[in-house]
């Protein structure tokens, strides 16, 4: 499905092939929130894309690419299974001499190669990165700015277990902001913490779209305290903070089914009351325009 | 513009101290400190709020175990920041509701990721 607002034949188009959180949850409770895991491509009018995530969902988004593609930019939040697990059956990755980046953080004693070397390498998978026929180049990134064709790109490290990332994406006077895994009320005894010590701020500060994770009801979080995810009702507040202006549940719980989804964001929803925010949650496939 | 997400949560994690904690930036600014360390200090951090370094020097002076006041480039925290090495030391402070406390202050700095340096954590341990 395609809609949003962009009228004016500029701007952004986000489309999400990996919706889920954690585990991919296939099956027909999930068909229409979707079962893969975290991937999103963002693309600006002049075609071209930055991929974020290599969850499950990077299957279907490496086969959406243009057969004559140059060069592919994936941006990880983090390494934790769900957003890389669909790596080694990303096409690119395949292609004879094409130019991948894989931008992600580095620990603090192993470079992001030597990280994803762990997972792409036997017994887990039987290809190694350095055996790989495309050209893999991989960037340790934490904080900072640059640039990629069109995309001004942000990165910050978050509140979420082992280094992670969001991402803020500018391009054509546009800006998305990419925190699938983020516990930005970690340790806060009493609501959001203060602009200035809100993890994520200056990432999704005005916002044209947040992609936010969604994870938890408020009962689970309960019991799920520094595991480093969200409720939609907190992911309200945040985006209410940031002020951004569209905000997508995301990073939804394996076990939750599609109706589950829809009542639970449709109840956070509700509880906005602070300016003209737009919520809605994420479902795999959507391509919105911003 | 939101901090260091390492200063974001040792923030987080010094308001659920009963140990006072004292974190500083790179510019020796003092941006928060927990209820403990308030009562040692005689303010709140609600009361205060950030200090930059001459602000909270004159504040709370610190003296060394001679009662001289300790300049701004031999503090504990300035050691720390500069050296990039934890520092112990005691001291009295010279406290903001007039009272003077000796103790000894542990300040550590924060090293992040890519060894990117943060700011410092300071532990107070009163004498």
């Amino acid at each position: 499905m395609s809609r949003g607002w962009n009228t004016d034949g500029k701007g952004l188009s986000v489309t999400l092939f990996g919706t889920r959180g954690s585990l991919p949850a296939p099956g027909p409770d999930t068909t229409r929130f979707g079962g893969n895991t975290s991937c999103v491509m963002v693309k600006n009018s002049a075609g071209q894309a930055l991929i974020l995530d290599a969850g499950s969902g990077i299957r279907i988004a490496g086969n959406r690419l243009p057969k004559d593609v140059k060069r592919v930019d994936l941006l990880l939040t983090h390494l934790h299974m769900d957003h890389i697990q669909g790596l080694g059956f990303f096409a690119p990755l395949y292609t004879p001499g094409l130019d991948v980046h894989l931008w992600g953080p580095p620990s603090t004693t192993r470079t992001l190669r030597s990280r994803l070397n762990r997972y792409l390498s036997p017994p887990l998978f039987p290809v190694r990165i350095r055996e790989l026929p495309s050209r893999v180049h991989c960037h340790d990134v934490t904080q900072g700015q640059w640039e990629i064709g069109d995309f001004k790109v942000r990165s910050s490290l978050v509140a979420h277990p082992d280094p992670t990332l969001g991402y803020r994406l500018e391009s054509e006077g546009r800006i998305v902001t990419y925190l699938p895994d983020h516990e930005p009320q970690l340790g806060c005894r009493t609501g959001l913490p203060t602009t200035e010590w809100l993890s994520g701020h200056h990432l999704a500060e005005g916002a044209d779209l947040l992609i936010h994770d969604a994870q938890y009801t408020e009962d689970e979080y309960l019991n799920r305290v520094g595991w480093g995810h969200c409720t939609p009702t907190l992911a309200v507040r945040f985006a209410e903070l940031v002020r951004a202006r569209r905000l997508l549940f995301f990073h939804h719980d394996p076990s939750r089914s599609d109706v589950e989804v829809e009542r639970i964001c449709a109840e956070a929803s509700r509880t906005h009351k602070q300016g003209m925010l737009v919520t809605e949650p994420a479902a795999e496939m959507d391509e919105i325009k911003v | 513009m939101s901090r260091p997400l390492e200063l974001i949560l040792a923030r987080q994690w010094a308001a659920l101290l009963s140990t006072p904690v004292m974190l500083f930036d790179m510019e020796g600014s003092l941006i928060f400190f927990n209820e403990a360390a308030g009562l040692l200090l005689g303010r709140k951090y609600d009361e205060t709020g950030s200090m930059v370094g001459p602000e909270w020097q004159a504040a709370f002076p610190m003296e060394d175990e001679a009662g001289r006041v300790i300049g701004a480039t031999d503090s504990p925290v300035a050691t720390a920041i500069r050296s990039g090495s934890p520092v112990m030391r005691t001291v009295t402070v010279r406290a903001m509701d007039g009272v003077r406390r000796k103790a000894t202050v542990t300040v550590f700095p924060v090293h992040g990721l890519e060894r990117t340096r943060q700011g410092a954590v300071c532990l107070v341990h009163p004498a």
